[in-house]
């Protein structure tokens, strides 16, 4: 096997045709349990290395290997062979080395303890279960992936980023009336002690409690509250508003709305490298920015948006860090350097879910929804998301409904937001290569279908 | 490196010595290719090279999945014997010798043209004439991007029964992505041109130019579309890709996995009626020219038909090496993940509403007020299903008249299956797409007749 470090030296000795080449590595280790009644019942390990080469003469080419064996400096020919067929005008731009952080080593405590992993997941599994009557069987994922990101190029540049994120996964079924529910709740940190079980369950019961029994109701405009996981759900698709990219070429709903009010005063965005409600940590990006906190969305007024090296320099600006390669599934492993978030979430206010149940007094508090791949028009912001929920009346849970649709205009939403709960709840996605976040939102008004 | 028999069996050997009486080895290589083609000018151009291998263990229903893509012989033994760590179990001893029986698969899809041998060139040019076709098509369009894939994937399996087998899948694609600006609002959509063939899939021009004026063709009247009220009405879906509706209202909650988990209503139905009796409802890997299909699954079995339901009956699951353990069932053939960092699971693979024997224009003309699907994006399946309707119209009278937008259809798919009505005579398969679970991205079709469901929830305002 050729040795990681060739690569460094391969970029220092690049034939002369090519002008400049970038490397970067990423390593994946993966720690999984699964328990059922305190039993291990499945567990997986993983190791992985990718190495994506992209290489420019007068245009750029990329290179992917998962081949351990292969030859650094030919992935590195090879990206530069693929450059030749590009009739593109354009060619990439790479980072130069950022002053304090070359050679960023990040230390983390590697170690993995599989009865930590097990006695957590049994204790997590007890607790769930012991939470509801209605609760029959819990199973519990506990995971540790430990990922380290190094971008290194022939300019100089070698920034590389560690994380070690523990994670638990509850999958419950229960029975109520003789009828069979079932929920997921997930939550990471950097130490298991810091995953608060107490959360997890109560978005256990509300979930649960937003299913059992439900019935019809009647369409109409409703003042709503959007659970939180509703919200990361919208927003989790919803992101790519924000993209450089597609703010650029005019796909977004919000293209040519930079520094105008798309939102009420209660809608803040913000996009940061680290929080303390998960694990994750993003340091640097896939082409070596360093990751920025910063502002999208500043009380109803665009600032800002997500922008990758290319992105940024077509708009006199510099990168906010944000290169990255998942969109959305593809079926192929994505290779194209891209625009996508870290952690991205709307800010949290200061009431509790129950206080603005009592603000909402008459409406629909919606619990869940599903499938929003499919549901959101980026490009119109249209959407029609499947949900389901529980009617309040006098600020109190009166009964639950489901088969409805909620409909209209993302920029409509972020309008009507009157306030924002002070539950924000963040969650991995996409291949753990960037988290969403959101707190429950009440809105004026949100058009409600159902039949 | 290439593994020698030997030592492969050392390999099994060592996962095994913890106890456990199962053991696999999956070694995959794939290369894909990926261009990128925007404003008349191809943007990139990526090769990509996949390789690795994951171990499975079983242990009666205890499983454990350990992979890695370093294949160097002392890594891939130390991976193994994380494996065995983790099982830990010393109830069971395997003590046999292992000695592998070559047993040849024998893919239904025949390939020609191996994408490799052609030219870089040569798959510009189609991505040239696809972007060109679809411009041709409206002049509202402000971005558009094709793009081409091409995957030539060798898996090999090992395991602790002695089977030595491999099979070769290839596939070509293109995707179209493009918006659309009516002055005041944009609007998006993408779709795939998808071939489980080599460069022979383009050797007939006019299905890929065909396809790309019927993407931007639909996209452009989607700017036309109009808001139904929320109703419930009868609901036409089309013969061909509309046979998504299956595969989320029953084909994810038929799956082994979803079964053995209790998260699904099909659990302890089988020999139960659970559709309508115009509902016969099939798996089968095994077709030739459709792009879930195989020689085997990705745990060796070769693939094979499958009645789900027949005539409103359930009659079977999807089931997988661990899921037939579970269910006390035999391996249907749909052990199935997207690569060697997937445990295999119950997956569909092409399924299908059988052929019916009612008249197509009858289930329209019978309609005085309803909702004609002609095309279905992705969704979400399980106890209450979703799917996005990319192309939807309003019958009224009998006839099939304006254009609708923003629909979304949800609800349970064991109470609308009853609801059939209609299943017409002409049975039309589709290109195929991914589909998304737990052991990754599996390329699957999903088709049918035009189908009636009598009465469901409609709505987008």
């Amino acid at each position: 096997m050729i040795g990681l470090e060739n690569y460094k030296k391969a970029l220092s000795e690049l034939p002369k045709e090519i002008n400049e080449a970038e490397v970067n590595i990423e390593t994946n280790e993966n720690y999984m349990l699964t328990v059922s009644e305190g039993e291990v019942v499945e567990s997986s390990y993983s190791n992985t290395t990718e190495i994506f080469a992209r290489a420019t003469g007068e245009k750029t080419g990329f290179a992917y290997t998962q081949d351990l064996s292969e030859d650094p400096a030919e992935v590195i020919e090879r990206a530069y062979r693929n450059s030749l067929e590009i009739t593109d005008n354009k060619r990439d731009f790479l980072n130069r080395p950022i002053l304090g952080h070359n050679q960023e080593k990040i230390r983390i405590n590697c170690n993995v303890d599989i009865e930590e992993m097990k006695k957590t997941a049994a204790s997590l599994e007890a607790h769930v279960l012991a939470s509801h009557d209605s609760i029959e069987k819990v199973i519990v994922e506990s995971r540790i992936d430990i990922t380290e990101s190094r971008v290194f190029n022939s300019h100089g540049l070698d920034v590389s980023s560690c994380r070690k994120v523990n994670y638990l996964k509850a999958d419950v079924i229960a029975q109520y009336k003789g009828e069979t529910y079932n929920t997921t709740c997930a939550l990471s940190a950097t130490d298991f002690e810091k995953i608060d079980f107490s959360f997890m369950i109560d978005m256990i019961i509300n979930q649960l409690e937003g299913k059992f029994g439900a019935g019809s109701f009647e369409p109409g405009e409703y003042p709503v509250l959007l659970d939180k996981t509703v919200g990361v759900n919208i927003l989790m698709t919803a992101w790519q508003l924000f993209s450089g990219i597609k703010y650029l070429e005019g796909s977004s709903a919000l293209s040519g709305k930079l520094y105008n009010n798309i939102g009420s005063e209660n809608f803040t965005v913000y996009d940061v490298p680290a929080h303390e409600k998960t694990g994750y940590i993003y340091r640097c990006d896939c082409e070596g920015s360093v990751s920025q906190a910063h502002t999208i969305v500043d009380k109803g007024r665009l600032v800002g948006l997500l922008h990758n090296i290319s992105t940024a320099s077509q708009m006199n600006t510099k990168s906010t860090g944000n290169a990255g390669r998942y969109a959305l599934l593809s079926g192929t492993i994505p290779t194209d350097i891209i625009v996508t978030p870290k952690i991205l979430y709307i800010e949290k206010g200061e009431e509790s879910v129950d206080t603005l149940l009592k603000e909402l007094n008459n409406g629909v508090y919606i619990t869940e929804s599903y499938d929003v791949f499919h549901s959101i028009n980026i490009a119109s912001g249209d959407f029609s998301i499947p949900c389901r929920g529980i009617v309040i009346k006098d600020g109190k849970k009166h009964r639950t409904i489901t088969g409805m649709t909620i409909s209209g205009n993302l920029l409509d939403l972020f309008k009507n937001i009157k306030a924002t709960a002070n539950d924000l709840y963040i969650e991995e996605f996409l291949m753990k290569s960037y988290c969403i976040g959101s707190p429950s939102l009440l809105l004026n008004k949100i058009q409600i279908n159902a039949g | 490196m290439s593994l020698s028999e030997n030592q492969v069996a050392k390999i099994l050997e060592t996962a095994l010595s913890s106890g456990g009486d199962f053991a696999e080895l999956f070694i995959e290589n794939k290369d894909e290719l990926q261009i990128k083609y925007e404003d008349e000018s191809v943007k990139r151009l990526t090769t990509t090279r996949i390789k690795g291998a994951g171990i499975y263990l079983l242990s009666g229903t205890r499983s454990v999945y350990v992979y890695t893509n370093d294949l160097s012989l002392d890594k891939i033994m130390n991976t193994a014997k994380l494996a065995a760590e983790l099982l830990n179990q010393k109830n069971s001893v395997f003590n046999r010798n292992i000695l592998f029986e070559y047993r040849k698969s024998n893919n239904p899809n025949k390939f020609i043209i191996y994408p490799s041998s052609v030219e870089h060139k040569d798959k510009i040019n189609i991505l040239r004439e696809i972007s060109l076709a679809a411009k041709s098509v409206d002049s509202r369009i402000v971005q558009m991007a094709v793009t081409y894939f091409d995957t030539d994937q060798n898996i090999s399996i090992y395991n602790s029964e002695g089977l030595f087998t491999w099979d070769r899948r290839i596939s070509s694609r293109v995707r179209l992505n493009a918006t659309i600006s009516d002055g005041a609002n944009y609007y998006d959509d993408w779709d795939d041109f998808t071939r489980p063939q080599g460069f022979e899939a383009f050797n007939n021009k006019s299905d890929y130019i065909t396809f790309a004026k019927e993407f931007i063709k639909g996209l452009a009247s989607s700017t036309e579309g109009i808001s139904l009220q929320s109703c419930n009405v009868p609901v036409v879906f089309e013969a061909g890709a509309c046979g998504t509706f299956w595969h989320e209202t029953c084909g994810h909650q038929l799956e082994a996995s979803a079964i053995a988990s209790n998260n699904s209503d099909f659990v302890g139905m089988i020999g139960k009626k659970v559709a309508s009796d115009k509902v016969t409802l099939i798996d089968d890997g095994s077709i030739p020219g459709l792009y879930g299909t195989s020689g085997i699954d990705d745990e060796g079995h070769p693939t094979q038909k499958n009645i789900l339901i027949e005539n409103g009956i359930l009659k079977g699951y999807l089931v997988d090496r661990l899921g037939g353990r579970l269910l006390n069932m035999s391996s249907t053939g749909n052990g199935r993940r997207q690569s060697y960092s997937y445990a295999p699971t119950s997956r569909m693979t092409n399924t299908y509403l059988a052929a019916g024997n009612d008249d197509e224009n009858e289930m329209i003309k019978s309609i005085d007020k309803g909702v004609f699907v002609k095309r279905l994006g992705g969704g979400t399946g399980g106890r209450e299903f979703s799917l996005a309707v990319k192309e939807g119209y309003l019958i009224e009278k009998g006839e099939i008249t304006k254009r609708l937008k923003g629909l979304t259809l949800n609800g349970r798919g064991i109470d609308l299956i009853k609801r059939v009505d209609r299943v017409g005579k002409k049975l039309e398969n589709e290109g195929g797409s991914f589909c998304g679970a737990s052991s990754g991205l599996c390329p699957v079709t999903s088709f049918q007749p035009r189908m009636r469901i009598s009465n469901m929830f409609v709505g987008g305002k």
